[in-house]
C-alpha cells in the first residue's frame, strides 16, 4: 500500500485528474494432444495502466512497474498532446453493491486438478474412430485495482476457466472444434462429449444441394456474426463519430420489433459481471434495443456526458466495450424444415458498419422434421441487420458464448450459396 | 538489458533436465490514434517480461513472470512443473539441437523514431486525420512504433540479443452518401523507422479513390467465377490457404491436410512459394524465439510441396530441419510454429494480361482477413472491393465479395501470376490465442473456377 501512496501523492501534485488501473493476473494453461498431456504454462503478471489529465490534455502510459517513469511518460504525453475535443472529469466514488462471484472450486484449482480433468477429456475423445488433435484447459485469476483522483479506490477480482478441444476422425474426413469459458466451474467433459458426437455425425456429411427459406443459426455461429458484424454499431464512440449504421437514430425503429438487446455487467452469475467498469461506474443493466427501437448505446463516462447521457458502465482498459450481452425475442418452436448453421468460418471479415457478411459454413444440418442430415462446406451471406429484421423468432436453449447470451435465431434473412 | 539467467543457471544443472531456455523481452510502444482532426488516444508504454522453459525427461514446464517477480522462483516453478508433468505424460518430447550462437543484431532505419519529438508525431496524426472531402464523414489514422529488445539464452550456451524497431500506419475512412455508408481500411508497416510517414500521401489518395468507387459498387450474388486476386488478397490467400497447413505442429497433430504430402504435387506448375523472415518486412526478425537464425524456407517449388515450417520441438519429434519459425507473442507464451513473411514467386505476365484472359470473372482487391480449417483444407477470405471482368475488360465495381473453397483445388486452378510484387500487407496472425506480426508482398494471381460469395 505504501508503494501506491508515494505515487498517488505525486500524481495528485502534478496532474489535474488521473486514473490508475493495476491489473494482476495468474494464468495457468494445460495443453494436451493425442492420448497425452503435452505441457503446462504458468505465470504471474502485473501491469499498470495510467491516464493523466492536465486541463483537457490527456496522456496515458503503461508499464509492468509502478515507478516515476510510468508517471513522467503519461505527463509528457499529456503536455505534448492537443486538447481533447471534450473532457468532463472522472467519476466520483459510488457504492458498489454488486459482489463478483467467486467460485471456490475454481479459486482453489491447481495443476493436479487440471491434469485430472485433461485425462478425463483424453479418455472421452480417443475412442472409436475419433482422435484428439489438440486441446487446452485455461484458468485465469485476476485482480484489478482502480484508483482515481476523485478518491475512488476499488478492487475487483475475477475468475475465468475455459476448455478448447479439436478432434478429427482417424481418416481425417470429419473434424470438429468446440470451446467453452465461464467464471464458475463446469464439466469440461460435456464439451468433449459434444466434440466426439459431432465428429462422428459429420463423418456422414455431404455437400448442400438444396436451399431453404428458413435458416436456424445456433449461438456458436450467431455470436461471431454479432460480435464482428453488428455490435460495434452500438458503441457510443462509433455512434457519435458517424461510424455506426445507427448514428442519429436514437429512439427510432432500427430493427424488427421482435428484437431486444441488453448489456448487463450486473447480471447474476454473468461471465463478464463485475463490481464496476474500469472507470469506477457501478455495474448496471442497459437496454440498448427494445422491441426494435434504439434506446441507448454503450458509453464510458466522458462519451456519455458529451452525448447528454449517463455512463452505462462500459469503460474497458482500451476504450468502450460490451460486458454481458443478452439477445431476446419471441420464443418459438424450431420449424420442421430449415438449414441449421452450427459452425462458420470468416465472421471476422464482416463489415462492422454496413453489417454485410459472407462466410463459409463448416458444419450445418438439413432439418427435415425430426431428421437432421449433416451438411458441410457452403456459404451464407447477407447483412446482420437483415438476419435480425427477418427473424421469425428464437428457439432452443439459451447459451452463453463469448459473453453473449442467446438462443438460436430462426431467420429468413440469409442468402445460401450452394 | 540488465537481466540474465546466469546467477540461476546452477538450478538448471539438475539431472534429468535435457534442455532449457530463457527469454527476456522489453517492448516500448508508442501508439497515436487520430480521429476527425482530433487525438482519440495516445498510448505510450513499456512491457517487460521473462520466461523459462525446461525440458525434464520428456516434459516441458514453462513459467513466466515480470520484473515484480523473483527469477529464481520462476526457474524453480518451471522445473517443478516439468517434473510433475514428466510423470503424467506419455508423450516423447525431444528437442532439435542447434550449435551455440553468440550474436547481437540491430535493425536499421533511415530516420530513428527516437529522434523525432513526440509533438511532431502527434501533429502528423492530427494533420492527416482531417476530413478533406465532403463524402468523408470519419477519418481515422493510427501511427504505431515499437522497439523490441530480445534476449535469449539456453543450455547450448547461446546468448543472442536483438534490437528491432517496427513502424506502421493504419487508416480507416468512412463515407456517407444519402442512407449509404461505406468504409475502407488501409495499412502499411515495416521493420524500419519514421520514414514510413512518407508513404501516407499515397495511402490517403488510394483510400479516397477506393471509397468513391465503393459508392458505385454493387453486391453480387456469388457463384463459380474466374478470380484475379490483387497482391493484398493474394497475401492473405497464400498465408491462410497454404501457410497454416505447412506448420508442422498442425501436421503432427493430424490437423493438416498437407500431412504425408511432402514431395507431392499440390499446386499448378507455375506456383512457387516461400516463407522468409529476412529483410525489413513487418513480419521480419533475425532469430526466432528459440534462438534459431531466420532463413528462407521453400514451401512449394513448381507446384510440389517441399518443406514444412518447424520449431525445435516439432523438428525433434519428426526429424524435420529447423526453419527458424518458432515464435511467441511475448514472454507469457510458449513458442509455436508460425509463418513470418510469405511470398509467391513472380510470374511472367502483366496485370493487364491477366485481366485480358478472363471472359467472365472478378478482380478482387484488398482484404478483410481470412480463416482456414487446416484439417479439412477449407478456407475463407474476404475482399474489400472489386471489379467485374467481362471479355477481358474491367467493369463495374463490386463489394461484399469473399472467396471460399478447398486449398488443393484452388492451388491447382492458378493459371497466371503477374510479373510484379506490389504492396505489403502488414497484419497480425492469431493461433492458440497468440498474435504475431506477419506480412506478404505478392503479385496478382489468376484462379479459374473459384467459389465466390456475394452478399446480394
Amino acid at each position: 500500500m505504501k508503494k501506491y501512496e508515494k505515487y498517488i501523492k505525486k500524481l495528485k501534485k502534478e496532474t489535474g485528474h488521473f486514473q490508475l488501473n493495476a491489473v494482476t493476473n495468474e494464468n495457468c494453461e494445460l495443453n494436451f494432444e493425442g492420448k497425452s498431456i503435452k505441457n503446462f504454462r504458468h505465470g504471474n503478471s502485473t501491469d499498470f495502466f495510467l491516464k493523466v489529465y492536465i486541463g483537457k490534455r490527456e496522456g496515458s502510459s503503461y508499464s509492468s512497474v509502478l515507478d516515476d517513469n510510468l508517471i513522467n511518460n503519461a505527463i509528457k504525453t499529456a503536455e505534448n498532446s492537443p486538447e481533447k475535443e471534450y473532457f468532463y472529469g472522472l467519476p466520483k466514488p459510488r457504492s458498489y453493491r454488486f459482489k463478483s462471484g467467486q467460485d471456490a472450486k475454481l479459486r482453489n484449482m491447481d495443476i493436479k486438478d487440471m491434469v485430472n480433468i485433461s485425462k478425463r477429456i483424453i479418455k472421452k475423445i480417443n475412442k472409436k474412430k475419433v482422435i484428439l488433435n489438440s486441446g487446452s484447459l485455461i484458468l485465469n485469476k485476476s485482480k484489478i485495482r482502480l484508483i482515481n483522483s476523485n478518491n475512488i479506490d476499488v478492487t475487483d477480482e475475477g475468475l475465468n476457466f475455459g476448455v478448447n478441444i479439436e478432434a478429427s476422425s482417424s481418416d481425417s474426413i470429419s473434424d470438429y472444434e468446440d470451446y467453452y469459458f465461464d467464471n464458475k466451474f463446469f464439466d469440461a467433459g460435456k464439451t468433449a462429449d459434444n466434440v466426439n458426437r459431432k465428429v462422428m455425425e459429420f463423418l456422414k456429411a455431404s455437400g448442400l444441394n438444396k436451399k431453404a427459406d428458413v435458416v436456424i443459426i445456433r449461438p456458436k455461429a450467431l455470436v461471431s456474426l454479432l460480435n464482428y458484424g453488428f455490435l460495434p454499431n452500438l458503441r457510443g464512440d462509433n455512434y457519435e463519430k458517424n461510424k455506426s449504421l445507427f448514428s442519429g437514430k436514437m429512439n427510432k425503429k432500427i430493427l424488427d420489433k421482435n428484437i431486444t438487446i441488453i448489456d448487463d455487467n450486473s447480471l447474476k452469475g454473468g461471465i463478464n459481471s463485475e463490481k464496476c467498469d474500469y472507470e469506477g461506474t457501478p455495474s448496471m443493466k442497459t437496454v440498448l434495443i427494445s422491441k426494435g427501437i434504439l434506446k441507448n448505446v454503450i458509453f464510458d463516462y466522458n462519451t456519455a456526458l458529451h452525448n447528454n447521457k449517463k455512463s452505462t458502465s462500459n469503460s474497458s482498459l482500451f476504450g468502450i466495450d460490451f460486458s454481458n450481452v443478452i439477445i431476446k425475442g419471441d420464443n418459438i418452436k424450431e420449424p420442421d424444415n430449415a438449414i441449421i448453421i452450427d459452425t462458420i468460418m470468416g465472421a471476422h471479415t464482416s463489415d462492422s458498419i454496413t453489417t454485410d457478411f459472407s462466410v463459409h459454413v463448416q458444419k450445418a444440418y438439413l432439418k427435415d422434421k425430426d431428421k437432421l442430415i449433416p451438411v458441410t462446406d457452403f456459404m451464407i451471406s447477407g447483412s446482420v441487420t437483415d438476419l435480425l429484421n427477418k427473424s421469425v423468432g428464437f428457439a432452443g436453449k439459451e447459451e452463453q458464448r463469448e459473453g453473449i447470451y442467446t438462443k438460436s435465431l430462426v431467420t429468413e434473412g440469409v442468402n445460401v450459396i450452394v | 538489458m540488465n537481466i540474465s539467467i546466469k546467477p540461476y543457471k546452477f538450478l538448471l544443472k539438475e539431472k534429468g533436465i535435457d534442455y532449457w531456455d530463457f527469454r527476456f523481452q522489453k517492448i516500448k510502444n508508442t501508439n497515436i490514434l487520430g480521429w476527425n482532426n482530433h487525438i482519440k488516444k495516445i498510448s505510450r508504454g513499456t512491457k517487460e517480461g521473462y520466461c523459462v522453459r525446461v525440458l525434464y525427461k520428456n516434459a516441458f514446464g514453462f513459467a513466466y513472470g515480470n520484473l515484480n517477480d523473483d527469477i529464481r522462483n520462476t526457474v524453480k516453478r518451471a522445473i517443478r512443473i516439468a517434473k510433475l508433468l514428466s510423470e503424467e505424460t506419455s508423450m516423447k518430447t525431444e528437442i532439435k539441437e542447434h550449435h551455440k550462437i553468440n550474436d547481437y543484431k540491430k535493425s536499421s532505419f533511415k530516420t530513428d523514431p527516437n529522434n523525432i519529438p513526440l509533438k511532431e508525431k502527434i501533429d502528423f496524426v492530427v494533420r492527416n486525420s482531417r476530413i478533406t472531402n465532403k463524402v468523408v464523414k470519419s477519418m481515422q489514422l493510427q501511427y504505431e512504433e515499437s522497439n523490441i529488445e530480445n534476449l535469449f539464452e539456453n543450455s547450448e550456451n547461446s546468448l543472442i540479443k536483438q534490437d528491432m524497431t517496427f513502424t506502421a500506419l493504419r487508416s480507416v475512412i468512412v463515407g456517407k452518401k444519402g442512407s449509404r455508408t461505406e468504409s475502407y481500411s488501409h495499412g502499411t508497416g515495416m521493420m524500419g523507422g519514421y520514414e514510413i510517414t512518407k508513404k501516407y500521401p499515397a495511402m490517403y489518395r488510394d483510400s479516397l479513390r477506393i471509397l468513391k468507387d465503393l459508392f458505385k459498387a454493387e453486391n453480387i450474388k456469388g457463384g463459380r467465377l474466374d478470380v484475379i486476386m490483387d497482391p493484398r488478397l493474394a497475401s492473405v490467400f497464400i498465408h491462410e490457404a497454404l501457410g497454416h497447413a505447412t506448420e508442422s505442429d498442425l501436421v503432427l497433430q493430424n490437423n493438416s491436410c498437407l500431412k504425408n504430402r511432402l514431395n507431392t504435387k499440390i499446386a499448378s506448375d507455375i506456383v512457387t512459394v516461400y516463407d522468409s523472415p529476412l529483410g525489413n518486412e513487418w513480419g521480419s526478425y533475425f532469430y526466432d524465439d528459440e534462438g534459431i537464425p531466420a532463413g528462407k524456407t521453400l514451401l512449394i517449388e513448381k507446384g510440389v510441396l517441399k518443406n514444412y515450417l518447424a520449431s525445435r520441438e516439432t523438428a525433434g519429434k519428426s526429424g524435420l530441419k529447423l526453419t527458424g519459425n518458432g515464435r511467441a507473442q511475448f514472454t507469457d507464451n510458449m513458442p509455436l510454429v508460425r509463418m513470418s513473411n510469405t511470398f509467391i514467386k513472380k510470374g511472367k505476365n502483366t496485370r493487364e494480361e491477366l485481366i485480358k484472359n478472363v471472359k467472365s470473372g472478378v478482380l478482387l482487391n484488398g482484404t478483410k482477413g481470412g480463416q482456414v480449417n487446416t484439417s479439412q483444407g477449407t478456407f475463407h477470405f474476404s475482399a474489400q472491393y472489386g471489379y467485374l471482368i467481362k471479355n477481358g475488360k474491367l467493369g463495374k465495381p463490386v463489394k461484399g465479395v469473399s472467396l471460399s473453397g478447398n486449398i488443393f483445388k484452388l492451388l491447382k486452378n492458378i493459371i497466371m501470376i503477374s510479373d510484379k510484387r506490389e504492396y505489403d500487407f502488414p497484419g497480425f496472425c492469431g493461433k492458440n490465442a497468440q498474435q504475431v506480426p506477419v506480412n506478404g508482398r505478392n503479385p496478382y494471381v489468376l484462379v479459374k473456377d473459384a467459389l465466390v460469395g456475394g452478399s446480394e
